[in-house]
Order: structure tokens, then C-alpha cells, then sequence
């Protein structure tokens, strides 16, 4: 009994354990209720059951008996097609702030074939599918993204209504799923500081600079005019600015304290789109937030480093 | 893609709806059919080419012109074949209609209930075959409705499996689920024009009835089956003649006391139902079932127009009964005052020679023999002195003739006679202990009272066709007469194999009326009574429930086993085959441990015997390309079965 109503307790509280992958659903996490329909048909049967009374027609009691009892199965077959059915991971690319993250599920069945099976995040989009059995199978939902930080997508509901309709099976599972959600880039003046801890020696790396013109990038707001293709303007192909490498050896720092804007949120999305400008013009470029420094490197897995550092900003 | 995948669920919604009202189309007004089946029609036409789709203003006013339309025809009464109708007209539109998924399972919803609907008019075997098909397509639709992307093929068999899985539990609810006595509310009952007696015989009445080869009632002999001349089924008597036809009387007493029987024949007779108040029962009945109650002209008369099939045991005693005429019998002697003078100066004529009444009855019968009268059931029409016409100008009829002119002769002789209507014989059927007896056996006869024996039973017929009552009735009919009513016996000699089918499909057909179709509250409490449960206390019902309930665990249980055991793994033939080819090897003395590939097996034998080189490498590369490679297909495999069963390496190299 005690038992009993802990369990009761965990299911409503907001502090349940998480669920964790792999996980295989089972008798104790599948509910099997029917549906709007199912209580529908309980009406038409209802009705069948009176007639067949009514006019003392065995035929008629075969029939109603015979659609009763299918009903009756299908709860089984219901169940089965959920039953077994494995979560074995779960993972969302990071994305930026507005942006659909969408979560990826390897499913497995095992045994035999699952037919039109739901998932859905609580706080997202709903996917489903035939799983084949002994097979990777899977499942993308999305789910929009609104704030910086790391995204929850709720629980992961998974139900099915196969074959009849008449009843649907439903699991839903408290799973550790988060998005990372990297600050919307907004537009901003380009204010790299030189890193003056840099020694000379290390910094002997290509990045933009005034030494050898390297090629044409489209306009952004920001650039300098003296860089502006004003050939290429006048041939009329729109803005582009110029672009030169210099093996000027230092390496940049992307400071919080240098930037004049009191809005957090706005200053991580500004410092968001640097990271994102610097990192495409191949800079060496370090990251300084309070409480947390980056130091200069360069490449993708560095501009994740920085991103994450400025989505988990704060938390 | 989708769009097509949509017009064949709504093609596939309409084949089940259309399955399940065809048993009614014959019923159904010649509209209803026709309008169901134009708007189908239209509907997918209109999908697939993209015409006029009706909006919901257009679907209103037809929904509502078609139910008038519907209420209109059957005379806006309430009742079953209106409720059909109206049901029919609205499915016709139904299909207009379907948009969502809602739409689609309310809608076989209906299809169900169209399929009960055909239960109600006929409760046949082959309507539970057309039932159980129909329930089964309907399930199907029903789960591709569900799952759309499945194919259908699947659909079907896993419809089949639960239809399969919830038979046992279908069994349990219909023997155990409480019945009860009487309705809960009164229905109009309907009444379908049903072949059998009608409390008046003119002449050509029962030679009609005998077209028919419907059952009239199957009766079970507890001991011997009597001889056939005494099969005479009792039926209605008819006691007043009206110079046309013969009718009931009605005041005709009851009979309170039983016959105290000389020689008892017992039966059971199921009588099938024929919208009349007479029960059949062989001659003489003893007692009255249950139901009825008897006439003194040893009548059974229902205490309701019989509309359900009935069964009742009953005892008859062969041996008529010596009795006095009563008073209220003379009504025996009574004629009309005029009409057939020929007739009746004929047999004042006999009477005034004759001095016993036996003598009398010995020349009417000897008048039909010497006059060529002949025995059909295609007699000319008789106008107003018909028993005069009958006896002196066309002389041919059947027996409702005979009966009626020699019982109109013998009242003009001034003895007592009243026709008896019934049936005559019956077949046995061979494949089960029981007789059946048809429409086409129905005959009539006359009792004539006699001062020495009472009423006594005269057949004027076998005087004319003594095959009659030996026989039956197509020995006696003239070989066109027969053909030209029973198609069947065009057939020769396949009429043999096709009467033999006839009597195994009435064997089951009786089966499945008395086991299924007559379990009943009664049968329900003797079947109970038998496991020792008593309905009736408390006990009864609590015990009732928890044996189903625990019958329908078990097999819930048992389903539950069926459809969650693990597929039997496929047998992997390959490495079978490969097995059977290490054997062989090692045979020879060239076993492959346990750890060695394929590969390094193959170098192992080439080295040590180079004659086998060709057909190992062989196997081994097959084996090697079926086993790890992309799965070989199905004739590598056979090429590969076959090398190994022919591979013989010998023990010494050659």
C-alpha cells in the first residue's frame, strides 16, 4: 500500500527520476485506455445487446458477443505493439535560439514488426511509424526552440492506437533529453580586442589582415568602406568587400567587458555572431565571459566550446 | 500519392457497406438500392475525376429529402424494415461525408450495425457464414483505416487472428450470458408471408403449397419410425363446407381428458414457423404440449400465432380412438342448400342401395377407380358446382379434390365426414436420425364416422394414386407434372448426388437450429442445472459470472501467449548445409577445429588432399558468399544444397 501510493506520488511530482536509455517499455509503463471511439462502439454494442434481447435473437447475440470479444483481444494486440518496444538513444543537435531542434530516437523492436506507433514530446512534435522489427529505426521530432540555454523538451509520449482504434496504449517516459540552444547571432560591430598574451611565436597563423588580397566576400554591415570592391559595385554585382590575409601573429579575444550594451542576453547574442564571424574568417580568437575564459584556438570544435559557453551563460 | 491512398479506403468503406446491405436488397423498396448505389458510384467517379463535389447545404437537403422519401414509403410507421430502409438511404450519403478519421469509424460503426440488422429477417447457417465474412472484411477496413500504410493482405490475417482469438470467449458469453424470459419492450413484430396451411382449403390450395419444397417441421423418432401409412401429420380440420371451399368451424370444444393410448409412438418435433396457430403432430395425438391446448377433433391450437421456430415433444397413438359422435359433431353432416345436384343424387342413390355405411364409402372409392380419374397437380379451373365438375366433366385433380368431393358425397349419403388437412410421409434424413417433412408432403384427407369405429380415417387419394401414400408424392405425380415443378429432377442421375448434399446441409442446418438458434432461457437453465448450478437462488448468477470470467482469463491469457511468443527462428539452411559438409570431411578424417573460418579450412583440406581442391574451394566460396556476403540469392542456394548433398570426398586420394 505504501508502496503503492509512493509510486502514485513519484507519477504526478515534478521530481521524478529521470528514465534511463537504453530503456524497453513494459508491462509496469504501458496504460491502455480506450478511445473516444472505443466508448462509441461500447454504445453500438450496447445498443446490438438490447436488440438481440429485445427480439430473443441468438444470431443477433453471436454477433454482438462475436464484436464484443474482438474488442476484447484487440487490447492485447495493442499492447503487444507497444510492448518491447526500445528507446535505446536520444540526441539533439544544438541549435540557435528560434531554430528547430529537432531530437533524434534510435528505436528497436524486437520480435516482430510494430504498426503505427506515435511519439511525441510534450513540448514539441509528434512523428510516428511502421517499426520493423530487429532493425534501427529512426524517429526525428521537432520542437521549437524560443530562449538561449538548454532546452527541454518535456517527456516522450508514446502510444498507439493499432489495429482497431478501439483503445490506445500509452507510455510516457521522463527522459534526460536537452537541446543545447546557442544565443540568436544579432548583428554587431565587429570589436575584437588583440590578445596581448599572445607570444609572437604562436600566433604565426592566417587571419584577416592587409598583406595579401585573398578574395571577395559579400558585404556585411561593419566592413570597412576602404575594403568595399567598388569594381565589382560598378560592373553592378552588388557589395562585396575585399578580403586580405595578414600573418599578423596575434590572436583576437571576444571580451564581455568591452562591449557597451547592459542587456545579457543582447550582449550574448552579439558576442554569438562574433564567435560565429570570427570563426568564419578562420580567426584565432579566444572567448572571455565573466567567470569563464575561452582561450584562442581555432577551428569547429572550438566555436562549439565558445557557443556552449555562451548558451550555459549564467546557469 | 496520398490522394490515392485515400480514394481505396474510401472504395474499401464502401465495398463492406455494400456486402453488408446486399442480403437486404431484395427486401429494401427497388429505390432505396438504386440511390444507395448512384451516390457511391457518383462519389467515386467525382474523386477520381475530380467533378462536382456536393457541398453541405446540397448534403442537408439530400439527407433529409432521401429519410422523407424513406418514411414515405414504408407508410411512415415505426418498425424494422423502415429502420433498414432509413439506414440504407443514409449510408447511400454517408460516403459523401467522410472526411476525417472520425467520419471513417463512425461509418463502419454502421456497417456493423447494417450487419445485425440481416440477422433479424433470417437466422440461417448460411447468413452466420455471411455474417462471420462480413465481420471479418469489416475488421479489416476497420484496421486499415488505422494504418493505412499496411497492406492489406496483412490486415486480413491479423483480422482473422483476432477474429480467431475471440471465438472461444464469444462461445463462453453466448452459453453463459444471463437470458431472460419475455422482452424488455414490445416491438412490433413482422410478419413475412410464410408458406403453410391456411384455415381455408379450396380447390388448388394445397396443390399449390406443394410446389414449394420449404421445410415444414423435422420430427425425431424415439423408437421406430412408424409405417407410412401411418404417417398422417394431423393438422387443421375442416368442418363446414361453404359450396366453394372447406373452412374451420370454430366452436369445436376442447378436449380435456388425454387418450389412454393403445400403441404410443413418441417424438420431438421442430416446426418451423408459418404464422397460423396449429401445431402438426402424427395421428392421434395423446396429450397437448406445453403451448397448446387440443381440440376434441384431436387438434393442437397454439396459444399464439407460431413465429419462431418451436419444438415440443409430444405422443401419439396410431390406433384411432373409438368414440360416439357428439352432439355438436353432426355439424359433420351439414351441406349448403344447394349447389352440385349431380353429386348428391348420386349419392343418395348409393345410400338407398347399400345398407351399411362401410358400403357406401366402398362405392364412392370404387368410382374413383373405374373412372379414369387421374391424379395432378395441374387440375382445371373449377367454377361454381366444383364438385360436380370435379366428379362428372374433368375427373383430374389433386388430393384437396378428392378429399373434398368424396366428404361432400358422404354427407349427401348422410354419414358424418370432415376433411382433415396436414402432411403425408417424410424423408429420413440419413445422415442424422430424424425425418423431414416439406411443404410439397401436404395433404388432405377425410374421417368418416362409422357407428362401430368411430371416426375412421378414409383417403379417397389412394384410390386414384395408392403410390401416394407408399411412396410419396413424386411417385405418384404423372413424370411432366414433376419435372415441370421440380427442377431438380431434370438432373437425372446427378439428383442422386444432389439430394445426398441436400440431406448432410439439413443435418447441419438442424444441428445448428437446435444447439445455436433454440438456446433459449429454458435451455439455458437445463444446461446449468446439468453442471449443478440452480439460477434461480442467488448463488446461481454470482457462480455463472465467475466461471465466465475465469473462462474468458484463460483464454485472454492463452491469445496473450500466442501473440507475444518469440517467431520460431528461422532454420538457417545455409549453415545446415555447411554442417552436413564439415561432417562429410570430417569423415575423412579432415575435422575442422573449432576456431577455423571457412577460409583457412579450405587451405587446411587443399593441402593435405589436393584432389579435392576443385569441389571444396567450390562449397567453401558459395558458403562464404551466402553466409557473410550480400544475401545470396535463391539460386546460389540451390546450387549450394546441391553441391553439398553430392559431395563424396573418397578416404584416399586417387
Amino acid at each position: 500500500m505504501k508502496r503503492l501510493r509512493l509510486k502514485f506520488f513519484n507519477r504526478k511530482s515534478k521530481y521524478r527520476p529521470y528514465t534511463t536509455l537504453p530503456w524497453s517499455l513494459s508491462r509496469k509503463r504501458i496504460y491502455i485506455m480506450p478511445t473516444r471511439h472505443g466508448w462509441r462502439f461500447l454504445l453500438v454494442l450496447v445498443a446490438m445487446l438490447i436488440g438481440s434481447i429485445n427480439y430473443k435473437n441468438n444470431l443477433g447475440f453471436l454477433l454482438t458477443f462475436l464484436l464484443s470479444s474482438m474488442a476484447l483481444v484487440s487490447i492485447l494486440h495493442t499492447y503487444r505493439n507497444l510492448s518491447r518496444v526500445q528507446i535505446l538513444s536520444a540526441a539533439a543537435a544544438p541549435v540557435f535560439a528560434g531554430g528547430r531542434a529537432v531530437f533524434k530516437f534510435l528505436v528497436r523492436a524486437e520480435n516482430y514488426d510494430r504498426a503505427a506507433v506515435f511519439f511525441k514530446l510534450v513540448n514539441g512534435g509528434e512523428a510516428h511509424k511502421d517499426l520493423a522489427a530487429g532493425r534501427d529505426n529512426w524517429i526525428d521530432i521537432s520542437a521549437n526552440t524560443e530562449a538561449r540555454g538548454i532546452f527541454n523538451p518535456g517527456d516522450l509520449r508514446i502510444t498507439s492506437r493499432y489495429p482497431f482504434g478501439l483503445f490506445y496504449a500509452w507510455s510516457r517516459l521522463h527522459l534526460d533529453l536537452h537541446c543545447v540552444v546557442f544565443p540568436k547571432p544579432i548583428r554587431s560591430p565587429f570589436e575584437p580586442i588583440p590578445d596581448l598574451s599572445s607570444s609572437l611565436d604562436e600566433g604565426r597563423k592566417n587571419g584577416p589582415g592587409v598583406d595579401d588580397f585573398q578574395g571577395l566576400k559579400s558585404y556585411q554591415p561593419g566592413d570597412s568602406l576602404q575594403h568595399i570592391s567598388w569594381k565589382a559595385f560598378s560592373r553592378g554585382q552588388g557589395l562585396f568587400t575585399k578580403q586580405f590575409i595578414g600573418q599578423t601573429g596575434a590572436s583576437v579575444i571576444l571580451d564581455w567587458g568591452v562591449m557597451r550594451e547592459a542587456n545579457t542576453e543582447r550582449k550574448l547574442s552579439w558576442l554569438c555572431d562574433m564567435v560565429i564571424k570570427a570563426n568564419r574568417l578562420n580567426l584565432t580568437y579566444g572567448l572571455r565571459l565573466p567567470g569563464k575564459t575561452i582561450d584562442p584556438d581555432r577551428g569547429d570544435a572550438h566555436r562549439q566550446k565558445c557557443l556552449k559557453a555562451l548558451a550555459y551563460h549564467g546557469n | 500519392m496520398k490522394k490515392d491512398s485515400e480514394h481505396i479506403t474510401i472504395l474499401l468503406i464502401t465495398g463492406v457497406l455494400l456486402f453488408a446491405i446486399l442480403p437486404h436488397i431484395s427486401r429494401l423498396p427497388f429505390w432505396i438500392p438504386v440511390w444507395c448505389l448512384s451516390f457511391w458510384a457518383y462519389a467515386f467517379l467525382a474523386m477520381q475525376y475530380q467533378w462536382y463535389w456536393p457541398g453541405r447545404k446540397i448534403r442537408l437537403i439530400l439527407t433529409i429529402s432521401g429519410v422523407l422519401a424513406g418514411l414515405r414509403t414504408y407508410g411512415f410507421a415505426i418498425g424494422l424494415d423502415a429502420g433498414v430502409g432509413v439506414l440504407s438511404i443514409l449510408l447511400g450519403l454517408k460516403i459523401l461525408e467522410i472526411h476525417s478519421h472520425r467520419d471513417k469509424m463512425v461509418t463502419l460503426f454502421l456497417a456493423y450495425f447494417v450487419i445485425i440488422t440481416n440477422l433479424f429477417y433470417s437466422s440461417s447457417l448460411v447468413m452466420t457464414f455471411y455474417m462471420f465474412v462480413s465481420v471479418l472484411l469489416s475488421t479489416t477496413v476497420i484496421i486499415h483505416i488505422n494504418h493505412p500504410q499496411g497492406k492489406l493482405t496483412g490486415n486480413l490475417s491479423l483480422s482473422s487472428v483476432i477474429m480467431i482469438q475471440a471465438l472461444p470467449i464469444m462461445i463462453v458469453l453466448f452459453f453463459l450470458f444471463p437470458r431472460i424470459q419475455g422482452s424488455l419492450f414490445a416491438l412490433p413484430k413482422k410478419t413475412t408471408g410464410r408458406t403453410g396451411f391456411s384455415d381455408r382449403l379450396t380447390p388448388g390450395s394445397i396443390s399449390n403449397l406443394v410446389r414449394s419444397s420449404d421445410i415444414a417441421f423435422r420430427a425425431e423418432f424415439k423408437d421406430a419410425v412408424p409405417d407410412p401409412d401411418k404417417l398422417y401429420w394431423r393438422g387443421i380440420v375442416f368442418w363446414r363446407f361453404t359450396g366453394k371451399s372447406w373452412v374451420r368451424g370454430k366452436d369445436v370444444p376442447r378436449q380435456v381428458l388425454p387418450l389412454a393410448p393403445n400403441n404410443e409412438v413418441e417424438y420431438v418435433l421442430t416446426l418451423e414457423p408459418h404464422d397460423a396457430k396449429w401445431l402438426f403432430a402424427l395421428d392421434f395425438p395423446v396429450s397437448a404440449p406445453e403451448q397448446a391446448v387440443m381440440s376434441a377433433d384431436h387438434t393442437l391450437i397454439a396459444n399464439k400465432k407460431i413465429k419462431e421456430r418451436i419444438r415440443y415433444t409430444i405422443r401419439s397413438d396410431t390406433v384411432p380412438p373409438v368414440e360416439p359422435l357428439k352432439f355438436w359433431e353432426t355439424a359433420a353432416m351439414d351441406l349448403p342448400e344447394q349447389g352440385n345436384p349431380m353429386a348428391r343424387k348420386l349419392a343418395r342413390e348409393w345410400s338407398s342401395r347399400a345398407d351399411t355405411p362401410e358400403k357406401v364409402i366402398e362405392s364412392a372409392l370404387n368410382f374413383f377407380r373405374k373412372n379414369n380419374f387421374v391424379y395432378t397437380l395441374n387440375p382445371p379451373l373449377l367454377g361454381q358446382n366444383s364438385v360436380d365438375e370435379f366428379l362428372f366433366e374433368y375427373r383430374k385433380g389433386y388430393c384437396e379434390h378428392y378429399a373434398s368431393a368424396f366428404a361432400f358425397l358422404m354427407r349427401s349419403a348422410n354419414i358424418p365426414a370432415r376433411i382433415v388437412g396436414g402432411y403425408l410421409g417424410g424423408e429420413i434424413n440419413p445422415y442424422a436420425d430424424y425425418m423431414i417433412i416439406r411443404q410439397s408432403d401436404a395433404h388432405a384427407w377425410v374421417e368418416v364416422w362409422l357407428p362401430s369405429k368411430g371416426w375412421t380415417r378414409v383417403d379417397p387419394t389412394s384410390a386414384v394414386a395408392p403410390e401416394r401414400i407408399e411412396q410419396g408424392m413424386t411417385a405418384a405425380l404423372p413424370q411432366e407434372d414433376i419435372n415441370q415443378i421440380f427442377l431438380s429432377h431434370r438432373l437425372g442421375p446427378i439428383y442422386a448426388y444432389w439430394k445426398k448434399i441436400g440431406f448432410g446441409w439439413d443435418a447441419l442446418n438442424n444441428y445448428w437450429n437446435q444447439w445455436v438458434m433454440g438456446y433459449s432461457y429454458l435451455r439455458q437453465k437445463a444446461l446449468l442445472a446439468k453442471l449443478g448450478i440452480n439460477i434461480e437462488s442467488w448463488k446461481g448468477p454470482v457462480t455463472v459470472i465467475l466461471i465466465a470470467v475465469c473462462l474468458i482469463v484463460v483464454f485472454v491469457l492463452l491469445s496473450y501467449l500466442w501473440i507475444t511468443k518469440k517467431p520460431v527462428r528461422k532454420k538457417e539452411t545455409v549453415q545446415n548445409y555447411y554442417d552436413v559438409f564439415c561432417e562429410k570431411l570430417e569423415r575423412i578424417g579432415l575435422s575442422r577445429r573449432p576456431e577455423q573460418g571457412p577460409m583457412d579450412y579450405a587451405r587446411m583440406i587443399t593441402s593435405a588432399r589436393q584432389d579435392l581442391n576443385r569441389n571444396v574451394s567450390e562449397v567453401i566460396n558459395l558458403y562464404i558468399a551466402l553466409r557473410y556476403g550480400r544475401k545470396g540469392d535463391e539460386e546460389t542456394l540451390k546450387h549450394f544444397k546441391i553441391l553439398v548433398k553430392h559431395f563424396d570426398p573418397p578416404k584416399q586420394a586417387a
